[in-house]
């Protein structure tokens, strides 16, 4: 308990890293908490995207038991865990494919049937345009191979690195290139891009 | 660039809740408990006292050839070391194939009394830490079948105070059930559950067949050697393995590449042994398991830093185990 305390305590100087949490959470289980709130909420927001909010709850949940149980493991190497907590939390999602593709395919279907609100002729355009544009973004992320939905989504809705990517997932930093390339390329030709160009900005 | 922008977009437009509920987090949040030797939800290490039932002469000798003959220049001559730590292995394997096997009632309990030892931290003001190795005594009682709630009492090592006191839920016909017998309350609660039984029947007994059953059983991101000697570690701690299965998993761990004989060590126990280790180079650590010289009675096993780490230098102990009794005895809570 001393540790917890001592480390929440203000007059600790500099914020300790992810990899001082967990090397205290050996000694004393309850410094885990720290890492919960530290990431507990971006975890939850990218598995309510992926699988629906009734989902999120629970699978934040066994993420972070699952973290905990395996800290001991973790390379203290690494200063930032959040490669570490996001891979966990997307073999989770896969084990959850069902659900997931459920999800998308309730979005494409909720799309269709909304009625457009806006009585304004340009609106209604845009509306039109932007759900058509969604249904095909949606039937696009259903297509994909579940590791390269991985990689597009850890890098379009978490910001996160190549090499991030490839620490969480546990694959090479070509593979990750691969991936992505491929993600991007089905989701440019489903919003109906006829001239591609090949981007590789390096984060 | 258009398509990840898009990608974004339309996540932005699924965003509800901004995070976990307040229930959610109380009730994850109360299962940080323990110290790290645990790789089951909250079950502490598995693990196997000394059998301490006194073995032919013969294992002894060579054993003492090996240590007066190899541990010296273990460092320079590792193939030496290697064959070395295979006949220790070896040997280890035939003193638990010499006990016998006992009956073993699924409504029971195992109960493993140990002493283990972790590196406790503290941030101090000033952005310093201050790291310790830290014993404690452990008793912990587990149902043989996994069906019914188990405990575990800690408290620092020569300490006379109160225990701490831990619940370890059982799992019957797929819900949590607590000491009490009725379900228990738990961060899954809804979720169905697995049991995780002290004893399985199922394990292989011959060594072969346990060195395929440890490749296949291990996951995690170690070379695939280094991982199977891991997952035999986390087989046998704070478990029951009949004499044929453990003697299986040290016969097994002979044929696994990349072991090597440490030498003569002292236990947290206070007692001698030698110790048989694999290197884990990427994280600078050492598995070693700890086994009595002269009957090679499994004693235990510990985890040492091959560099240094802050306070520590290589060759500093960062976690150990010494297991001193195991037992099967009617209720949680009941000594042998």
């Amino acid at each position: 308990m001393s540790v917890h305390t001592t480390m929440l305590a203000d007059d600790v100087g500099a914020r300790p890293d992810d990899a001082a949490v967990i090397r205290a959470s050996l000694g004393n289980g309850e410094c885990f908490s720290l890492l919960y709130d530290r990431y507990a909420d971006q975890l939850f927001r990218y598995a309510a995207r992926r699988l629906g909010p009734e989902n999120a709850d629970d699978v934040v949940s066994e993420t972070f038991l699952a973290a905990f149980r395996r800290r001991h493991r973790y390379d203290l190497n690494y200063l930032d865990a959040r490669p570490w907590l996001f891979g966990i939390l997307t073999k989770l999602i896969a084990g959850r494919r069902r659900a997931e593709l459920a999800r998308y395919r309730a979005l494409s279907r909720a799309d269709a049937t909304e009625p457009v609100d806006d009585g304004l002729a340009s609106r209604v355009a845009e509306h039109v345009s932007a759900a058509a544009a969604r249904t095909g973004l949606v039937r696009a992320l259903t297509g994909l191979a579940p590791g390269d939905r991985d990689v597009l989504l850890l890098v379009a809705w978490n910001d996160f690195t190549y090499q991030e990517v490839a620490d969480a997932l546990g694959i090479k930093l070509g593979t990750v290139r691969s991936r992505l390339h491929r993600a991007r390329e089905r989701v440019r030709k489903a919003l109906g891009d006829t001239n591609p160009i090949d981007f590789d900005e390096e984060k | 660039m258009r398509e990840l922008t898009a990608v974004k977009e339309f996540g932005a437009t699924l965003d509800g809740a901004d995070g976990p509920s307040p229930e959610a987090r109380q009730r994850t949040l109360a299962q940080f408990h323990g110290t790290a030797r645990s790789r089951r939800a909250g079950w502490g290490r598995l693990g196997h006292p000394g059998r301490l039932v006194l073995a032919g002469g013969l294992a002894a000798v060579v054993t003492g050839a090996v240590l007066v003959s190899q541990v010296v220049s273990i460092d320079h001559r590792p193939p030496a070391s290697q064959a070395a730590a295979a006949q220790i292995l070896r040997a280890a394997a035939a003193h638990e194939a010499a006990q016998p096997t006992p009956k073993i009632d699924p409504g029971r309990f195992v109960y493993v009394e140990s002493i283990g030892s972790d590196v406790e931290t503290r941030d101090l003001p000033g952005g310093k830490t201050e790291y310790k190795l830290n014993a404690k005594h452990r008793r912990i009682w587990l149902s043989v079948d996994g069906s019914k709630a188990g405990l575990l009492l800690r408290r620092a090592k020569g300490s006379t105070g109160p225990w701490n006191r831990i619940e370890l839920p059982g799992c019957k016909n797929g819900k949590k059930v607590g000491l009490d017998g009725r379900p228990a309350r738990g961060v899954d609660d809804a979720a169905t559950c697995q049991p995780h039984a002290a004893f399985q029947a199922d394990l292989p007994t011959e060594a072969g067949a346990m060195r395929r059953y440890l490749y296949e059983h291990s996951q995690g991101d170690n070379p695939r050697d280094v991982q199977a000697f891991i997952t035999a570690g986390d087989l046998i701690r704070e478990r029951y393995l009949t004499p044929a299965q453990l003697g299986a998993v040290f016969g097994a761990l002979a044929d696994v590449p990349g072991t090597k004989l440490v030498g003569a060590v002292t236990d947290e126990a206070g007692r001698s042994g030698v110790a048989i280790g694999m290197p884990e180079d990427a994280r600078g650590t050492r598995s070693d398991l700890i086994f009595d010289a002269h009957t090679h009675a499994f004693l235990g096993e510990r985890k040492t830093l091959t560099r240094a780490f802050a306070d520590f230098q290589a060759g500093d102990v960062a976690s150990s185990s010494a297991n001193l009794v195991t037992a099967f005895v009617d209720r949680p809570g009941q000594l042998p």
